[in-house]
C-alpha cells in the first residue's frame, strides 16, 4: 500500500506541478481560440531594441484608451528574423510585427495584410509605402540615411567632391595618425551599406542588378565600382582593419577624434549619448565620382498578421491607425521613438542632428536608394563579407582583384 | 506470484514510459519531421510554398564544397579539443582529489567558466582576443604571439579550442572526480603497498578503472566539439574568411541566412549520421575496455 | 620537500587562477563603468564604482520575477530529469532486451542530434500538439519544462546507465530476498548509492538549463515568463552591445548558479568521506 501511495504522489505532484504552472502561467492566448472583445490582446513584435520600453509604454497608453490589450513580446535580441520564424512556426506570430523590403518581404509577404484600405494610407510619402506585386502591405517605420558622418573640427574646411580629394585628405589625416573614414567589423558596415552606393548610382539599378546576376555584367569592368575600389584601397591602407573594430569602438574612435568620420547612419546617434562632443557633426555624402547624396531608405514597415482571427486584424489595423494618426500615437513615434517619419502629416519633432540631416536631404530629395534589398538572400553575409576581410587583411590585394573576387563570390550567391 | 507484481511493478514503470513519451514527442518525431522536410525545397516559413524535390537535396551537398570544408574544420577543431579538454580534465581531477587545503577553491575555479552560457562566453572573450590580447602583447614585447587571434585563419582555430577547453574542462573534471571518488581506495593502497609509484598507480591502476567515465567523456566531448555552435557564431562568427565555418554552423547558414531550409535539412541529417557512426564505434571500443564490476 | 610542492602548487594555483577567472574579472569590472570609459578602457577598474548600470539592468530585466522563471523552470526540470533518467536507465541494466537496447542506443543519439536541426519541427509540433489537446506546450513554462526533459533525458540515461552497471546486483538481490518491491528495492537501496552520478548530473543540467538560451527564445513569447539568459540578451542589440548593462545582468545571473555549485559540491565532499570511511 505504502509503494503504491508513493508512486502515485510521486507521479501525481510531478504531473500537478508541471500542469499548475500552465494554469496560472500560460502566456497571452496568441489567438487560436477566438476570446471575446473584453479579454482581446494583440502583440507586437519588431526588430528595434532601442525602442522597445517607449513601445510598451505606448501600449499602456492604447489599452487604458480602448480597453484592448496590448502586449509587446520580448525584446528580439541579435536575431528578429530568426525568432519571428520561430514564434509564426509555433503558432505564436504576432499580431503587428516589422518587415523590411528585400529577403524578408519575399518569404513574409504571404502573412501579410492587404492594407491599402487604410485611411491613412494617403499620407504615405511617395514610394515609401512597402508594396509587393502591386499591393500596399507596410506602412513606413521610419526613414534612415547613411553616409559620412564627419567631425567638422577635424575636415576644417576640406570638402570632399572627388577621389583625388579623398586620397589627399586621407594621407593628410594619416600623417596624424588620425583616420579619415572608420568602418567595422559587421558585414553590412565593413561593406554592405558602402557598396551600396555604386550599385544605386547605376542608372537603372534593378535592370543592372538582372543582369549581374544573370553574368552579363561585372562589377569589375563597371566604372562605378572601379572606381569605389580604388577608395577602397585608401580606406585600408589609412584606417584600421574594421575586422577588429566593432561597432562600438567605431563610435569610440569617432568621438574621441581618432577617425575623422565613420561611415554611419543616423541611428548612430544614440552611441554618442555616452559620450560629451565638443566637435559639430554632420552627414556628408560618399564622394563617389562626384556624388553628393546620400543612401537612405526605411528600414522596416509595420504589417498585420493574415493569420490571426478577424477579431485581431481589426485591432491590430486599428492600433496601427491610431498610431499614425493620432496626436498621442505620432508623439510617440517622433518625440519617444525619434523616428524621422515617412508620413506626410506626421511633423518632424526635435531629433538629433543628424536625423535632422537625413531629414533635409530627403525633402531636398537629394537621395540615392538602398538597393541591396533586393541582392539575392544572404549574399553579404554569406558571401561578399568573406571577401572584404580578406581584402582587408592582405595589403597586397589591389582594388581590382578586390572587384574580381567579388564577383566570383557574387555569382556563387546567386541561387 | 502474480499478485506482488500488479502494484508497485505497474506504477513504477511508468516512469520510465513517462519518459519515453516525452522522449518521443520532444526528440523523435521531430527528428523524424525534419527528415521528412530534406526531401523539400522551403524557406521554413510555415505558410510558403514547399515542393517536393526527392533526393535532390542530397545529391547537391556532395558537391557542396563549403559544406565539406566545414566538416574537415570540424574534424580538426573536434581531435584538438576532445584531446585537450580531456587531459586538462583528467589532469585536474587527479590533482583535486588529493589532499591539497585550497582544492575546493581550485574545483570551483576550474569549473566557473562552464557557468557562463556558451553564447555570452563567445562574445566576452571576442573582447578579450581584441583588445587585451595585443595590448598585451605590445607590453610585453611578444607581439608574434599575443595578437588579436582572432584575425588569423589558423589562430583563431587555435582560441575556438582554447576556448572550448576553459568552457569544458571543469566538467569533464566533474566526471572524472566522480569516477575517481568511486575507485575504492584499496585498490590504491594495496598498489601503494606493493611499492609502485604514484605514475604507476595513476597508469595501472586508476586509468583501467576509470575507463566507464572515460567512456563518458570521451563520448560527451566527441559529441560536444562536432556540435559546436554557439561558441563558434558569438567567437568567430565563421571567419576569418570562412575558416572557422564549422557544421553546425554551415547548416545554420543553409537554413536561416541562406533560407534554404530543406537542404539544411539533409545536410543536418547527413551530420547527424556522420556523427553517429564516429561516436557509437568509440563507445561501443571503449565499452568493451571496461572493467565490469 | 613537502613544502617546496606546496609552494610550486601555490603558485600553479594562482597563475592557473589567473588564467581562467580573468574574464570573470572583466565581466565584473565592467558592470560599473558606463559605454564610454568600457571603450576606452575595457581592463582597468572602473573609475567610480556606481552600482546604477546594475540598477538599470535589474528594472530592464525584470529581475526578481525573471529569476523567479529560472528558478522554477531549472529546478523542476532538473527533478523531473532525475527521477526520470534514473529509474529509466535502472530499468534498461536490469531489464536487458531488445526494447531497452533500442531506447538506449536511441537515447545517446539525442546527445548527437544538432540541436538547429530539430527546432523548427519541435516548434511546430508543440504548436499542433497545442492545438489538439488544449494542453499550453507553447508560450508556458510547463511547455519549457516538458522539453527541457526531453532534451536532457539522453544524457541523464547515459551516465546513470554507466555507474548502474557498478552497483554489484548481490545487494539488489539481498533486498529482493527481503521482500522488496521494486519502488522500494529502487529507491530505498539503488538510488543511494547514485548519490554521487546524482549530484553531477544535478550540477551539469542545472548550469546547462540556467544558461540555456535558444530553446526558451523560440518557445516562450511572453516578457514576464522569461528566463534570464532572454532578458540578459535583449542588451545584445543586432549591431551593438550595451556592454555595461549586458555585464551587470551577467553577473547577476552567474552568481546563483556559483552559490548553487558551492553548495552542492560540499554534498559531494560530504559523501565523499562518509564513504571513504565504509
Amino acid at each position: 500500500m505504502k509503494k503504491r501511495a508513493i508512486s502515485f504522489l510521486l507521479a501525481a505532484a510531478l504531473t500537478l506541478g508541471l500542469i499548475g504552472c500552465s494554469g496560472r502561467e500560460s502566456g497571452s492566448d496568441s489567438g487560436k481560440t477566438d476570446s471575446p472583445s473584453k479579454d482581446l490582446t494583440i502583440s507586437i513584435f519588431q526588430s528595434k531594441n532601442s525602442i522597445i520600453d517607449q513601445l510598451e509604454d505606448m501600449a499602456e497608453e492604447y489599452t487604458e484608451l480602448t480597453g484592448i490589450k496590448v502586449e509587446v513580446l520580448g525584446a528580439p535580441g541579435e536575431n528578429y528574423l530568426d525568432n519571428l520564424r520561430g514564434k509564426l512556426t509555433g503558432k505564436q506570430g504576432p499580431t503587428i510585427f516589422t518587415v523590411s523590403e528585400g529577403t524578408q518581404l519575399d518569404i513574409l509577404h504571404s502573412y501579410l495584410c492587404d492594407l491599402s484600405k487604410e485611411p491613412y494610407v494617403s499620407e504615405i510619402a511617395e514610394g515609401m509605402g512597402l508594396e509587393y506585386e502591386g499591393t500596399l502591405l507596410g506602412i513606413p517605420q521610419a526613414v534612415e540615411g547613411y553616409g559620412m558622418v564627419c567631425n567638422d573640427d577635424l575636415f576644417g574646411d576640406t570638402e570632399l567632391k572627388d577621389f583625388d580629394s579623398f586620397q589627399a585628405f586621407a594621407e593628410e589625416l594619416s600623417a596624424k595618425d588620425i583616420s579619415l573614414v572608420e568602418l567595422s567589423d559587421n558585414s553590412y558596415f565593413m561593406l554592405g551599406h558602402i557598396l551600396n552606393t555604386p550599385f544605386a548610382m547605376q542608372e537603372d539599378y534593378r535592370a543592372y542588378l538582372e543582369k549581374l546576376n544573370a553574368g552579363e555584367v561585372k562589377m569589375s569592368e563597371t566604372p562605378e565600382f572601379i572606381e569605389w575600389a580604388k577608395f577602397m584601397e585608401v580606406i585600408r591602407d589609412t584606417s584600421g582593419n574594421p575586422m577588429g573594430i566593432t561597432y562600438d569602438d567605431q563610435a569610440a574612435d569617432f568621438m574621441t577624434g581618432k577617425a575623422a568620420s565613420i561611415h554611419q547612419g543616423n541611428w548612430v546617434w544614440l552611441q554618442f549619448a555616452d559620450y560629451e562632443a565638443d566637435f559639430d557633426i554632420s552627414l556628408r555624402p560618399f564622394p563617389l565620382m562626384g556624388n553628393e547624396k546620400i543612401c537612405v531608405g526605411i528600414p522596416n514597415a509595420w504589417v498585420v498578421n493574415n493569420q490571426k482571427s478577424e477579431e485581431e486584424i481589426e485591432a491590430g489595423k486599428d492600433f496601427l491607425e491610431w498610431m499614425f494618426t493620432s496626436e498621442r500615437g505620432q508623439h510617440y513615434i517622433t518625440e519617444e521613438f525619434k523616428f524621422i517619419p515617412a508620413m506626410k502629416n506626421i511633423e518632424v519633432a526635435d531629433i538629433d542632428p543628424l536625423s535632422m540631416a537625413v531629414h533635409e536631404y530627403v525633402m531636398e530629395e537629394n537621395t540615392l536608394p538602398w538597393t541591396y534589398n533586393i541582392w539575392p538572400e544572404g549574399m553579404v553575409t554569406n558571401q561578399l563579407a568573406a571577401v572584404a576581410q580578406k581584402f582587408f587583411s592582405d595589403t597586397s590585394m589591389t582594388g581590382s582583384e578586390f572587384l574580381e573576387e567579388l564577383d566570383k563570390a557574387w555569382s556563387a550567391g546567386v541561387k | 506470484m502474480k499478485k506482488r507484481r500488479s502494484a508497485a511493478y505497474y506504477s513504477f514503470m511508468c516512469l520510465p514510459l513517462i519518459m519515453t513519451l516525452i522522449f518521443l514527442t520532444v526528440i523523435v518525431v521531430p527528428f523524424f519531421l525534419g527528415i521528412g522536410y530534406s526531401f523539400f525545397k522551403w524557406d521554413g516559413i510555415p505558410i510558403n510554398p514547399k515542393i517536393f524535390v526527392g533526393l535532390d537535396n542530397y545529391t547537391e551537398l556532395f558537391s557542396d564544397v563549403r559544406f565539406w570544408q566545414s566538416g574537415k574544420h570540424t574534424v580538426i577543431f573536434t581531435i584538438f579539443s576532445v584531446i585537450s579538454t580531456n587531459c586538462l580534465g583528467l589532469a585536474f581531477a587527479v590533482l583535486l582529489t588529493r589532499k591539497y587545503a585550497a582544492r575546493n577553491v581550485a574545483r570551483v575555479m576550474v569549473f566557473a567558466p562552464h557557468l557562463i552560457g556558451g553564447l555570452l562566453l563567445g562574445f566576452i572573450w571576442k573582447f578579450v582576443f581584441s583588445s587585451p590580447f595585443p595590448k598585451l602583447g605590445e607590453v610585453l614585447g611578444i607581439e608574434n604571439l599575443l595578437f588579436n587571434w582572432l584575425l588569423n585563419e589558423g589562430f583563431a582555430m587555435a582560441a575556438l579550442v582554447f576556448v572550448n577547453t576553459w568552457k569544458m574542462a571543469g566538467y569533464i573534471m566533474i566526471i572524472y572526480i566522480s569516477g575517481i571518488q568511486g575507485i575504492s581506495t584499496e585498490f590504491i593502497e594495496a598498489a601503494h603497498v606493493d611499492g609502485a609509484s604514484a605514475i604507476q598507480r595513476f597508469w595501472y591502476i586508476m586509468l583501467p578503472l576509470l575507463r566507464p567515465a572515460v567512456t563518458i567523456t570521451t563520448f560527451i566531448t566527441l559529441a560536444n566539439s562536432f556540435k559546436i555552435f554557439d561558441v563558434n557564431l558569438s567567437l568567430t562568427g565563421g571567419g576569418p574568411f570562412n575558416s572557422t565555418e564549422m557544421f553546425a554552423m554551415n547548416i545554420y547558414n543553409e537554413m536561416f541566412t541562406r533560407g534554404n531550409y530543406g537542404y539544411g535539412q539533409a545536410k543536418a541529417i547527413v551530420f547527424f549520421i556522420l556523427v553517429a557512426v564516429v561516436t557509437l564505434a568509440q563507445t561501443y571500443a571503449n565499452k568493451q575496455k571496461e572493467v565490469e564490476m | 620537500m613537502k613544502k617546496r610542492k606546496n609552494i610550486i602548487g601555490s603558485v600553479l594555483l594562482i597563475l592557473l587562477g589567473l588564467a581562467f577567472l580573468s574574464p570573470f574579472y572583466l565581466v565584473f569590472v565592467n558592470a560599473f563603468k558606463n559605454r564610454v570609459e568600457i571603450a576606452l578602457d575595457p581592463l582597468g577598474m572602473p573609475k567610480e564604482w556606481s552600482l546604477e548600470y546594475f540598477i538599470e539592468a535589474v528594472e530592464k530585466m525584470n529581475f526578481l520575477q525573471t529569476l523567479g522563471n529560472t528558478v522554477k523552470v531549472s529546478f523542476i526540470s532538473v527533478f523531473g530529469i532525475i527521477v526520470l533518467t534514473s529509474t529509466t536507465a535502472w530499468i534498461m541494466v536490469r531489464m536487458k532486451n531488445k526494447w531497452t537496447e533500442i531506447l538506449f542506443y536511441s537515447l545517446i543519439a539525442t546527445m548527437i542530434i544538432p540541436t538547429q536541426s530539430i527546432m523548427m519541427p519541435l516548434m511546430q509540433f508543440m504548436g499542433s500538439m497545442t492545438d489538439k489537446t488544449g494542453i499550453p506546450f507553447l508560450n508556458s513554462h510547463f511547455g519549457l519544462i516538458y522539453m527541457n526533459i526531453g532534451f536532457g533525458c539522453g544524457m541523464g540515461v547515459f551516465l546513470y546507465h554507466g555507474f548502474i552497471k557498478s552497483i554489484p546486483l548481490e545487494i539488489e538481490e539481498a533486498a529482493i530476498l527481503d521482500g522488496c518491491n521494486l519502488w522500494q528495492r529502487f529507491w530505498y537501496v539503488v538510488f543511494p548509492m547514485l548519490k554521487n552520478i546524482t549530484i553531477t548530473v544535478a550540477i551539469l543540467d542545472v548550469i546547462w538549463l540556467w544558461n540555456d538560451y535558444l530553446l526558451p527564445s523560440l518557445a516562450l513569447s511572453s516578457k514576464d515568463l522569461f528566463t534570464l539568459p532572454l532578458s540578459t540578451f535583449s542588451f545584445f542589440e543586432q549591431y551593438t552591445i550595451q556592454w555595461n548593462l549586458a555585464m551587470a545582468g551577467l553577473s547577476m545571473t552567474i552568481i546563483p548558479v556559483i552559490v548553487f555549485y558551492l553548495a552542492a559540491q560540499r554534498y559531494i565532499m560530504d559523501s565523499v568521506a562518509s564513504g571513504a570511511l565504509k
